[in-house]
């Protein structure tokens, strides 16, 4: 399938395409002139190597606000995931600590499955149901802990509705417990501050491949004062301190980098940009009237979901063929079942499948959101101009009485033609 | 899933889509599915003096292969005896179309709101 160029690609939370400085950062490091030596080494080579990863972690660090001898290198967010719940629960479950997680139910699946695994395992899980817009509150995430609770598990925006959660808040409502607090920050990474020492945050992932990095690596960092202890997932030569062994990989760790340093001025010098691309297509889009917003109405500045009322869903992604945009989101699409995070905001499933996700990015124009815009106008208007919904809708029935039972048979109105 | 020939010509250029009339003696509406399971159709059908179909029309809130599945079957049963139309089924339409496997389900929803929409002819007749 091709992709053409002249086509808006509206899926940067999806992934990102590698920024040209990031290449060059990557490239400095695979061939025989380049840093490419094995930074366990001890030679010349080894030290260049690991002076570079020392850089690179310096500029995780600084994107973060965190200590940069937290920063563990993975292979991504879902490892860096992973391992913060897989490795800091059973580490506090070994140590009789306690055997309980809280978490959200809009959670990504990198967060849900591992869970799902020390559910297994025989640990206890609670997953809070947000707030109708995909929030939790602080007192909420206070309530649900315990004195069995290890950690504490919620993402910073949400990768398919944008929602921004109130992580400083949560951190300050857990800052009197010992349960660990880990936060997904894959998405907000260049486009909302990140202070992890400010927030109270032990554990944060991240991924490279977010932020105009390269895809195959992420970082988990982790808090060292007062000391956040994990078992690790993969054993093997003892790198990173055996926290992630594994020979670390100098053009990746190099790119995610750098990538980090380019994001650093990302939520002064392009959010707001981007906030304003989105604004003007949530106006556009609002305006075909029977379209809901998903999630928070001004929640991250680069991701919008919508739910496009009175239409299929298949029918919808049938139109957009061609349109790099996701329906739902890229992990949820008509064949898997509707999406668990629209479910846990109580979206009704058939609205659900009708919703799409429009993700901006660095290069993202003007001219490419009018066209996209476009384009699902006129999607959205040919499929409602023989849509019985859109009738009943056009007549005074609302959405959620349109989705959540039918009141009444289709009746044609009294008129002819 | 992609449609071919002929479905896939009614699904960009769907034909005799909605304008639907009210209750009338030579009227006959039915419909099939509701919005909250995600598939809906309504199907009318407007008979002559002659035991002929003078006109069928349609409104669907559904995938492509049941719109186009709905516009094939008024396209057919336009100019058609009444009692033809009894014949078609949603197995007939898909295999006459080519619809994928997996949207049988929906065209039994066309299928069922023809029939319904026949047997309120009746009753009206």
């Amino acid at each position: 399938m091709t992709t053409p160029a002249e086509l808006p690609y509206l899926d940067y939370a999806a992934t990102t395409p590698v920024d040209h400085r990031v290449m060059a950062a990557m490239t400095d490091c695979l061939g025989r002139e380049g840093v490419f030596g094995n930074p366990s080494s001890r030679h010349p080579w080894g030290r260049a190597a690991e002076a570079l990863v020392a850089d690179a972690a310096g500029q995780v660090g600084a994107l973060i606000g965190g200590d940069p001898a937290g920063v563990v290198w993975t292979s991504g967010a879902t490892e860096a995931d992973n391992l913060a719940i897989l490795g800091c629960a059973r580490f506090a479950r070994e140590r009789g600590r306690g055997d309980h997680v809280v978490s959200v139910r809009t959670e990504h699946a990198a967060v849900l499955e591992p869970l799902e695994q020390l559910r297994r395992e025989g640990m206890h899980v609670t997953l809070l149901t947000p707030e109708a817009d995909g929030r939790v509150t602080p007192e909420a995430v206070r309530a649900a802990v315990t004195e069995d609770t290890v950690l504490v598990s919620v993402m910073h925006v949400n990768n398919e509705i944008g929602t921004v959660q109130d992580i400083a808040g949560i951190g300050a409502a857990l800052a009197d417990h010992p349960a660990r607090f880990h936060v997904d920050a894959a998405q907000s990474a260049g486009r909302l501050p990140i202070r992890v020492d400010a927030w109270g945050v032990d554990l944060l992932s991240l991924s490279a491949h977010k932020i105009y990095g390269p895809k195959g690596v992420g970082a988990l960092w982790v808090r060292r004062r007062p000391r956040v202890r994990l078992a690790p997932l993969l054993h093997g030569g003892g790198q990173q301190g055996g926290r992630r062994p594994g020979t670390l990989a100098p053009h990746l760790i190099a790119g995610m980098g750098r990538a980090c340093e380019l994001a650093q001025d990302g939520p002064e010098t392009e959010a707001p940009g981007l906030r304003t691309l989105r604004r003007s297509l949530r106006d556009r889009l609002l305006a075909l009237d029977g379209v809901v917003v998903n999630g928070q109405d001004d929640g991250s500045p680069h991701i919008l979901n919508m739910s496009f009322g009175c239409v299929h869903g298949d029918a919808l992604q049938a139109e957009l063929e061609g349109l790099g945009v996701s329906a739902g989101s890229a992990c949820s699409s008509s064949a898997r079942g509707p999406s668990h995070v629209l479910r846990a905001l109580g979206v009704p499933d058939a609205l659900a499948h009708s919703s799409l996700r429009f993700s901006l990015g660095r290069w993202t124009t003007e001219a490419d959101v009018d066209r996209a815009a476009d384009r699902v106008e006129d999607a959205v208007r040919r499929l409602r101009a023989f849509s019985p919904a859109w009738r009943r809708y056009r007549s005074g029935t609302s959405l959620e009485a349109l989705y959540r039972r039918n009141p009444e048979p289709a009746q044609p109105s009294n008129r002819e033609g | 899933m992609e449609l071919q020939g002929t479905a896939r010509e009614h699904y960009r250029a769907p034909r005799n889509a909605s304008g639907l009339r009210g209750v009338g003696a030579s009227v006959g509406t039915g419909t099939a599915g509701d919005v909250q399971s995600g598939i809906e159709v309504v199907f009318q059908i407007i008979s002559d003096d002659q035991g002929r179909i003078r006109q069928a029309c349609w409104e669907c809130l559904g995938p492509p292969a049941v719109i186009a599945a709905a516009s094939w079957l008024s396209e057919q049963l336009t100019g058609a005896p009444v009692d033809d139309a009894r014949g078609w089924t949603a197995l007939a339409i898909s295999e006459t179309l080519e619809l994928p496997a997996e949207s049988v389900s929906g065209v039994l929803l066309v299928e069922d709101a023809c029939k319904a929409a026949l047997a309120d002819l009746e009753r009206h007749g």
